[in-house]
């Protein structure tokens, strides 16, 4: 099958996701209004709120939610085969995440631009909030060590990237300060830099940076846990330093990596017309995770993922100015977001392979498939880069550098955010150390994570990514669960269908559940004591959402507005309680539940 | 929209990227213990006496100076609509995507610095004038055409 176009199909299959079902959530279930005065508008402040022109707030929003994950995911998945790990890809951005990212920023929008966390306690309850800080707790633990391991290997993999990725922080420093400084544009600096980088890729072909001999000096096994050490430490410091002195000009450089790595992808796609050789569905074997349901968790950014509802809700909801712009910005977004997926899915199966005998040597069980996936999506992009000019072992080590930017700054930001996560819990059982010690916080934020990282899973070298990827989904997918549920109940309370939301939210609690209890049983039944409980705390925090979903669900169908019966002014008592007497309440929400009458 | 005013964020403003599970992102401001970054942006004060002194069908556009997707094909737009061409357009859009810029229809008023909310007022407000002006005599110079309304003076 020429990948081509497989890519083609599913960029038209995207259109229509986009054109037809992206406009039954405006009409049917959102309900968009024109004439609703967005919170970017009432709390016009020129710095968080402001109304946006919705080009410049996709910009934000895409660039904000692709990177290194939307990657990793699919070059595992298709180990079941690239049709079901491509099916999901499509119908999860269509139905899924399309519902998700899009539902997420209205109802946020809906509520002065709240935070989900925040919303999940007004429109569901209070412990819902409570649930919401657990599960971004264990997001992050699993999002550094998974990243932090992904990095790892592919420095391991690729010695020839460690020149281009450790110069690139002293280069980010030096452009942040230049930048800050003369007060000049980011643009030429930052594009100057994405130049010093890719040509440090020279340098680093020639002088590849292994770390085998330390390993073995210091006794550990295997190199990729000397990395994950030195990453953590790294981290440690560069998540104390402001963000302006490293992270947002790395995010500079990073924005063109996107732009430049998806072009490579589709540039090389056709002008080498790669064919897909890896199998439509793959006879796995004996004894490996079946793709119902590990499918749906391993691949979660890409199809869907809880993250974004943290963006639409986080920075992209104050900025909207129009409700109807959040069609185009939210759907969109997730469509950008499966186009990366999809990508990822050409890369581990056309670009890395000339016959379905060498794909096969690449995937033959899970273990080697989800050791080996980021490094196969590299060595893809590097024959797509190849088609066009570049030499193959240069155009490896651009796509590690791009793969490995990604994950380097999702690992400085997650490890921040952990921290803050970890103070917040230190105000919540008041343990001040923890609070107001950024060292302390920063340490412990660090130290989870690590451990999390160098665990022994279950012996085999790419066993322990593969599970924590998995836990990473799982967790991710609940992120999604509890968005999606607030998102059900408020539409539910405007009178609406929720199906459009309830499909995607029972089909994914179903899936995690089924794939956290098959775990718990592979744990227990291997010994392993440290995997066990985390995977066993993970479900019962799945039993808590699906509780207070159906509890709230509940609710909000004896609450609902009956068809042609007068709008409630303040007939939802979460934003009543939150927005007693703005212009933006549920007195005009209600006129909103009229148009949806026939 | 006949103008379009765009002001480019500072250095330290929010940014975007970093990718899935990153990204400019702050879960927990509402309701949380601290707010993780402050909001300091002195394009703020601008924007907003921008807003409250221009009418509505001027477009105020606050960018990101990492957005150049979008960035650069307005500043070049706007340039050209202007009529810049080559080196000039070159210096325009380069002045314009430096950090704290004010760009109003393509003319660069203030790069690298922002000036104070009224002055700014006051240059955006001149810049428009002089647009105008020259719509008004662009179209009485072409033969045939009804030359539009002079615009009303500010309130």
């Amino acid at each position: 099958m020429p990948a081509f176009a497989v890519a083609a199909v599913v960029g038209v299959l995207f259109f229509l996701g986009y054109r037809y079902y992206s406009s039954y959530l405006a009409r049917k279930v959102y309900v968009l209004d024109p004439a609703f005065r967005t919170p970017a508008h009432e709390f016009d402040d020129g710095v968080d709120y402001v109304p946006t022109n919705k080009h410049v707030l996709f910009g934000h929003h895409f660039t904000s939610v692709a990177g290194a994950a939307p990657i990793v995911g699919p070059a595992i998945a298709v180990f079941w085969g690239w049709g079901p790990a491509l099916a999901w890809i499509v119908l999860g951005t269509i139905f899924a995440a399309g519902v998700h990212d899009f539902g997420s920023l209205v109802v946020s929008v809906r509520h002065k631009a709240k935070s989900i966390g925040t919303l999940a306690g007004e429109v569901v309850n209070g412990r819902a909030r409570m649930l919401f800080l657990a599960i971004i707790f264990f997001l992050l633990t699993l999002v550094n060590a998974v990243f932090a391991v992904v990095i790892g290997n592919l420095f391991v993999a690729n010695p020839g990237a460690v020149i281009p990725i450790v110069v690139e922080i002293p280069l980010a420093m030096v452009i942040g300060q230049y930048i800050y400084r003369t007060r000049s544009s980011a643009l030429i600096p930052s594009i100057a830099g994405v130049v010093v980088l890719y040509a440090l890729i020279l340098v680093g072909n020639a002088f590849p940076i292994e770390l085998d001999g330390l390993a073995e000096a210091l006794g550990v096994e295997q190199t990729r846990n000397v990395w994950v050490v030195l990453l953590f430490i790294y981290t440690w410091v560069a998540s104390r330093i402001p963000v302006w002195v490293l992270l947002q000009p790395r995010d500079y450089i990073n924005s063109h990596q996107l732009f430049i790595a998806l072009a490579v992808i589709a540039a090389g796609v056709i002008v080498g017309m790669n064919t897909i050789q890896a199998p439509v569905v793959n006879d796995v074997p004996e004894g490996s995770p079946s793709f119902f349901p590990f499918l749906f968790i391993t691949i979660a950014c890409g199809a869907i993922s809880g993250f974004h509802s943290l963006v639409s809700s986080g920075t992209t909801s104050k900025q909207l100015d129009t409700e109807p712009d959040a069609r185009y910005v939210g759907y969109m977004g997730a469509v950008g977001e499966g186009s990366l997926a999809t990508g990822a899915v050409l890369a581990a199966t056309a670009g890395v392979a000339a016959s379905q005998a060498d794909w096969e040597a690449l995937y033959p069980d899970f273990a080697t498939a989800s050791g080996g996936a980021t490094s196969n999506f590299v060595d893809g992009v590097a024959v797509f880069a190849n088609n066009l000019g570049i030499p193959l072992d240069l155009a490896t080590i651009f796509a590690a550098v791009v793969v490995i930017s990604f994950a380097a700054t999702t690992m400085d930001t997650g490890v921040r955010l952990q921290r803050y996560v970890v103070q917040e819990i230190g105000e919540i059982i008041k343990v001040r150390a923890l609070a107001r010690n950024l060292t302390l916080a920063t340490t412990v934020a660090v130290l989870i994570p690590l451990a999390m990282a160098l665990l022994p899973g279950g012996g085999e070298a790419g066993y322990t990514f593969g599970v924590l990827w998995q836990l990473f989904g799982t967790t991710n997918q609940l992120t999604a669960g509890l968005a999606l549920s607030v998102i059900a109940v408020w539409v539910t309370r405007q009178g609406r269908s929720p199906v459009a939301v309830l499909i995607p939210l029972v089909f994914l609690l179903a899936m995690t559940s089924w794939a956290l209890v098959v775990n718990l049983q592979n744990f227990v039944e291997a010994d392993n004591w440290v995997l066990a409980p985390l995977d066993a705390l993970i479900f019962l925090l799945a039993i808590w959402l699906m509780v207070e979903a159906a509890l709230s669900l509940r609710t909000a169908f004896r609450e609902r507005p009956q068809p042609g019966a007068e709008a409630r002014p303040t007939s939802d008592p979460a934003v009543a309680r939150a927005n007693p007497t703005s212009p933006t309440d549920e007195a005009e929400l209600g006129q909103t539940s009229r148009d949806d009458r026939p | 929209m006949r103008h379009r005013v765009v002001l480019v964020r500072g250095p330290r403003a929010a940014a975007g990227s970093g990718g899935c599970c990153s990204g400019a992102v702050r879960p927990f401001d509402e309701g949380g213990g601290h707010r993780h970054v402050p909001p300091v942006d002195d394009v703020g004060a601008v924007y907003r006496a921008l807003r409250a002194a221009l009418p509505r069908d001027v477009a105020v556009e606050v960018v990101s100076p990492t957005n150049w997707v979008w960035l650069v094909p307005a500043l070049v737009t706007d340039g050209r609509r202007r009529g810049l061409r080559g080196a000039a357009l070159w210096r325009s859009v380069r002045a314009g995507i430096a950090v704290e810029s004010l760009v109003c229809d393509g003319a660069v008023l203030a790069s690298g610095w922002l000036p104070a909310p009224a002055a700014a007022v006051t240059a955006v407000q001149a810049e428009l004038a002089v647009a105008e002006l020259e719509q008004v005599t662009t179209a009485a110079a072409a033969p045939g055409r009804t030359p539009p309304r002079a615009p009303a003076p500010p309130p």
